[in-house]
């Protein structure tokens, strides 16, 4: 199954991207480890959106920009929750470079799928 | 192989036997505190501290001791705090007992709210004659059993204004509803006529997404969301109690905030 296609059966939602910057990521694990925060939210040169995170690090300081696929991500609540990716994928990914894709402005709405609390 | 830790010269046995009594002293105080604790708890649920079923069922009847407490101080007239639109989670928390793509879509066109029990008018209700009623709309915090919470914009009918549209008998104890995701749910009657409790059918000002419960969902500020059913199908006034989904796992029946 395709990332998109496993989106699809999430029920994906309408949100503003100025709503999602700076929301927390996390693992959806129980324990609710937190992978980074959301940067900016982008649409790549082929029209796929990609979310900006500032991933890693340590409280908050020694962060690197990656961009994961919007269909990778879920929304639980206040937070994004990384159902695709386990933080070795990411770590694999590469940096994001600044100007490499449009970022979207915060009064733009996209959807994106829901997921359940790890529980 | 001699441990490490051991010493390397041996205490005088001599100390042991000259302090015997009182060794033997605390090992019976040990004893005695564990017995009154046994003893106590033993009291406490009025069976043998052994039999698990025994005390889950003496814990049941804390929990409807619980339940009765938190009826009588409920204050019917005592509303919820509200808030400003601006504070709104869009789009709302998904939670169910089940994952998400297991939600099966309503569909709203063929959907029907069947009455039954102590209603006068027991006609089913279409969406359509729904959304005809006055609606009201509220902007509460929604609080889960497990810890989270966030704030909801909740539009729709509320469902005391709704009961007594139908002829329900508002002194009867309960209002019983199914779901079509067999999620059952009971609610007392002073929480159903209070006016924070909505039948409800819109979110931040759009009709109530899939996920969320739509057509129609309860969405009452007076309780813990558990006790608030999505994808309503039928409701039900009677004097019979009938636990919900979590009460028959040992949840507490009254939830109230």
């Amino acid at each position: 199954m395709s990332l998109a296609e496993a989106a699809a059966r999430r029920f994906p939602q309408p949100v503003r991207v100025g709503d999602l910057l700076r929301r927390p990521v996390l693992q959806p694990l129980e324990s609710q480890p937190s992978l980074g925060r959301v940067r900016a939210v982008v649409r790549r040169a082929d029209g796929t959106l990609q979310v900006v995170i500032d991933y890693g690090g340590i409280l908050g300081f020694f962060t690197r920009p990656i961009a994961v696929p919007v269909e990778g991500l879920a929304l639980l609540g206040e937070y994004m929750v990384c159902v695709e990716f386990t933080p070795g994928q990411l770590d694999a990914f590469p940096d994001f470079v600044a100007g490499s894709a449009a970022a979207l402005p915060p009064a733009e709405v996209i959807r994106v799928a829901l997921v359940k609390p790890s529980h | 192989m001699k441990s490490f830790f051991r010493p390397a010269r041996r205490p005088d046995p001599a100390i042991l036997r000259e302090h015997r009594p009182a060794i033997r002293s605390l090992q019976r105080r040990g004893l005695l505190r564990q017995g009154i604790s046994l003893g106590a708890l033993a009291l406490l649920t009025g069976c043998d501290a052994g039999d698990s079923d025994a005390i889950g069922a003496a814990l049941q009847r804390f929990s409807r001791l619980n339940d009765r407490v938190q009826a009588w101080i409920f204050d019917p007239r005592k509303l919820a705090p509200t808030y400003p639109a601006s504070m709104v989670l869009k789009p709302p928390r998904f939670n169910a007992y089940y994952d998400i793509t297991e939600v099966k879509p309503v569909d709203g066109a063929g959907w029907r709210l069947e009455l039954s029990g102590l209603i006068e008018d027991r006609a089913p209700w279409t969406a359509t004659r729904l959304a005809a009623l006055p609606q009201e709309e509220m902007v509460i915090r929604h609080i889960c059993v497990e810890g989270w919470d966030y704030i909801g914009q909740w539009s729709g009918v509320p469902l005391g204004d709704f009961l007594r549209r139908i002829g329900a008998d508002t002194r009867a104890r309960y209002v019983n509803f199914q779901t079509a995701d067999d999620y059952p749910s009971s609610i007392d009657m002073a929480t159903a006529l209070h006016p924070q409790t909505l039948l409800a059918t819109r979110y931040a000002g759009e009709e109530l997404p899939d996920p969320f419960g739509y057509p129609l969902r309860l969405r009452t500020s007076t309780k813990l969301g558990f006790k608030n059913p999505k994808w309503i199908t039928a409701i039900e006034v009677t004097n019979h109690y009938s636990p919900g989904y979590w009460e028959k796992l040992g949840f507490n029946w009254f939830s109230g905030l």
